[in-house]
């Protein structure tokens, strides 16, 4: 541990968390802690439990046991007190079929209570930057799956949140994409927001998070810096994300 | 033979699920009959007069059995054709299981077509459309007929069915081989030729010619025989020939398809979005959410606009003033030309099929109704990420499902007017009402399951017809029940009806509990939005 990161306020705090679908158990007691400044990558093979665990973290789901914090407020006891302060992007996102792609988000900027000019000042600059501009009009139902997901990404984006949770965001998107995404998650974090990214992808998360944890069938197995974990793992420093991983699954 | 039974039965498999879910299927069909006995009930204890009204009114309008068969009959036909006009040369299939199966088993092409018209002739009715059974001994009780007239209107229909998936497959299987051989065109232009001139020679005949009937006409006259009180000549004859018909074409769609390619199976992905072609909305057509302050006003536009692009409104604004225009001028018009002679049978026929279509009209609207929950559903995660409360939320599905469920009222009321009788229109405009806010509770239950299971994709209301349903058990489960529930409350609603005409002062009772509905219904609505998870 480098000095001072101890010393960050915890911004996403999960202790004990267990999920079963029916007879599958899809947590086992998952405790993660999350501080501010942070890009945490959440790594993990399919099924590991990923989804499971954003989807509890923004309450779309409730947990069979453990509990959560955002920024320090109980999310089961002040739901909205507590998402006030998130944007979420979902694994798959659905959104209203029948708004098109600006009613969608100025009426996302009303919800979250963004003053007229200000919202669509970000609208504009967002639509802009993800190359949207011309499907401004269109139904949200014409739109690609990689379109979706930029959209979702900046209705989580236009409020500025203090907590980012984002589902695999990049899966869909083209490489222009991922880099303004990445582009924009730096510069939201830099002015004091804090970021949660899943992925299966390794090499997306090598020289973009700043710390990382592994999960696998349901509990975090390692977590730390990328360069920490290559350390770790047999390989030594030299060892890619990819044996690191595969040794930690592995491992067990 | 056999094969193409066995792939009918692994195809029922397929979709069916294990034996387990079979038997808790069947359970609930089992339910579901039972709960459609208060609608037949209601049919008895109305006198059974309501059938010979139909027939007396049909009559006038030279509407006969013979009439009916032969309609039937050029139905069922064009079934045959309707592929080759089209230039329909695939069978599309929605299950990537199915898809992959008769990819990967050693099973023959013919075999698989057969197989697969069965299934959907037969096997996927009797799971998935078991209402489609529940009202044929209706006529029975209609026009007292003979009992035993029940089980041999079993076996017809299903024979029905059958054959008329086997005449489409055909359809499909010649069109492929048209294909095949380049000769696709002159087969449509064939097709075309066929349903002009049975139209036009229909037309100026006013009857319909032979061989636009060909095709389907034994099992057809067959089933309009069973329904009526006096059989057709030779009879039997048509009954054999019936049988004969189906076997024939049965044999002969398995020959035609030996010569076909297994790409005469196309799956259609059942993507997350059904895409359009038109997807620029005018800049005036634009709401601008950011103009509003108030979040009630934000929301509330949100629905309104979805209802807006769904068309709801233009049901409200042009479909029931037409309606009602339509059964007005039948009205002036048949009185001007006698053909009612007096009011007393249409009063009667009416009154008795006002509820029915109400029902009918009702079951449209629920699909619709359930799909806009599910599209709601669908998109939960954008409510609760950005901090809408559960109550608000169940307001504005309330509403939604308000909206779309209070056509089924104003249309029935817009039949109803063809009486002229105030207390008949008010009545089943009350009633219907009363049955729709009894309703959104359940409507608002399977929206919510059926929206916020991921594995189903959001076709929304379509959805009850296809074969999702067939293939998720779950789903299965869920639309049996709500096909209970909602059989029980019509047959109450038709009762409820047939009460409040005799005693009119019970339309201010069933009101006062509407009202009292709506608050309940919204209550349920929020304790459902509470436990909403999104799988
Ligand atoms: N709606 C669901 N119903 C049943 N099982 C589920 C459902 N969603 C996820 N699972 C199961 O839970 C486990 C974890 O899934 P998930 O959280 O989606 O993993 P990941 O996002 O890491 O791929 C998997 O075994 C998956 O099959
Ligand atoms: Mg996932």
């Amino acid at each position: 541990m480098k000095l001072g990161r101890g010393m960050r306020l915890p911004v996403i705090e999960a202790y004990g968390l267990v999920k079963s679908y029916g007879s599958t158990v899809a947590l086992r007691g998952l405790n993660l802690v999350i501080n501010e400044g942070e890009i945490y990558g959440l790594l993990g093979p399919n099924g590991a439990g990923k989804t499971t665990t954003l989807k509890i973290l923004v309450s779309l789901l409730k947990p069979d046991r453990g509990h959560v914090r955002i920024m320090g407020i109980d999310l089961h006891r002040y739901r909205v007190e507590a998402l006030r302060n998130v944007g979420y992007v979902p694994e798959d996102p659905y959104i209203f079929p029948n708004l098109v792609v600006r009613e969608f988000l100025e009426f996302i900027g009303r919800l979250r209570g963004i003053p007229r000019d200000i919202l669509k000042e970000r609208i504009e600059r967002y639509l802009s930057i993800f190359d949207l501009q011309e499907k401004e009009r269109d139904l949200i139902k014409t739109l690609s799956r990689g379109m979706l997901q930029k959209l979702a990404v900046i209705s989580a984006f236009l409020p500025r949140p203090r907590v980012l949770i984002m589902d695999e965001p990049m899966s869909n998107m083209d490489p222009e994409a991922q880099h303004v995404f990445k582009e924009e998650v730096r510069k939201l974090v830099r002015n004091g927001s804090t970021a949660l990214i899943s992925s299966h992808m390794l090499d997306m998360v090598e020289r973009f998070c700043t710390r990382v944890g592994i999960i696998n069938k349901g509990v975090l197995i390692a977590e730390g810096e990328v360069d920490e974990l290559k350390r770790r793992a047999l390989g030594g420093e030299d060892a890619t994300l990819e044996e690191v991983f595969l040794a930690v699954v592995r491992g067990g | 033979m056999r094969r193409d039974i066995l792939v009918a039965g692994i195809l029922f498999k397929n979709y069916v699920g294990s034996f387990r879910e079979q038997r808790k299927l069947l359970a609930f069909q089992i339910f579901v009959v039972v709960s459609q006995i208060p609608v037949v009930l209601s049919v008895f204890l109305s006198g059974g007069h309501g059938g010979a009204g139909i027939l007396d009114v049909l009559e006038r309008f030279g509407v006969d059995k013979y009439l009916i068969a032969a309609l039937l009959s050029f139905f069922l036909s064009l079934l045959f054709w309707i592929p080759i006009i089209r230039g329909q040369s695939r069978i599309r299939i929605m299950s990537a299981a199915e898809y992959s199966f008769l990819l990967s088993q050693p099973i023959e092409v013919d075999e698989y077509v057969v197989g697969r018209a069965i299934f959907g002739g037969v096997l996927a009715p009797l799971v998935g459309a078991v209402i489609l059974f529940i009202y044929l001994p209706l006529p029975v009780a209609l026009l007292n007929l003979p009992l035993w007239r029940i089980p041999l209107l079993y076996a017809a229909f299903i024979l029905l069915l059958l054959y008329a998936m086997l005449l489409y497959y055909t359809g499909i299987v010649i069109t492929h081989l048209a294909e095949l051989v380049g000769r696709k065109r002159i087969l449509r232009i064939v097709g075309a030729l066929w349903l002009m001139l049975s139209v036009e020679v229909g037309v100026l005949t006013s009857s319909v010619p032979v061989f636009a009937q060909l095709l389907g006409a034994p099992v057809a006259y067959l089933i309009v025989g069973l329904m009526s009180r006096s059989f057709f000549p030779f009879f039997g004859l048509i009954a054999l020939s019936s049988v004969f018909s189906v076997s024939l074409v049965l044999f002969i769609l398995r020959r035609l398809s030996r010569g076909v390619s297994p790409e005469i199976v196309t799956l259609i992905g059942a993507g997350p979005h059904l895409r359009d072609k038109t997807g620029k909305v005018e800049e005036a057509g634009i709401v601008r959410f950011a103009e509003m302050v108030d979040m009630n006003r934000i929301l509330t536009s949100k629905i309104f606009i979805d209802l807006k692009r769904y068309k709801i409104f233009a049901i409200y604004k042009y479909g029931v003033p037409l309606v009602a225009t339509v059964s007005l001028l039948v009205r002036f018009l048949g009185d001007l030309v006698g053909l009612f002679g007096g009011s007393g049978d249409l009063y009667e026929f009416w009154e008795f099929m006002g509820p029915i279509f109400g029902i009918v009209i009702f079951i449209t609207i629920a699909a619709l109704m359930v799909g806009s929950v599910i599209d709601e559903m669908k998109c939960f995660w954008i409510y609760r990420s950005n901090g809408v409360n559960d109550n608000d939320i169940a307001r504005i599905i309330f509403v939604k499902l308000l909206l779309v469920g209070m056509i089924a009222p104003l249309m029935t009321a817009a039949m109803m007017v063809l009486t002229l009788d105030p207390l008949v229109i008010a009545a089943a405009f009350v009633v219907v009402t009363f049955y729709v806010l009894l309703m959104i509770p359940v409507m608002g239950w399977t929206g919510v399951r059926w929206g916020t299971r991921v594995k189903v994709s959001p076709l929304s209301p379509v959805l009850y017809y296809t074969e999702e349903v067939q293939r998720d058990p779950a789903l299965q489960f869920i639309m049996m029940l709500v096909m209970a529930v909602a059989g029980a409350f019509a047959g109450l609603q038709m009762l409820l009806f047939f009460l409040v005409i005799s005693i009119p002062y019970l339309i201010f009772v069933v009101a006062g509990i509407s009202v009292l509905l709506v608050v309940i219904g919204e209550r349920i609505l929020r304790a459902l939005m509470r436990r909403v998870e999104m799988r």
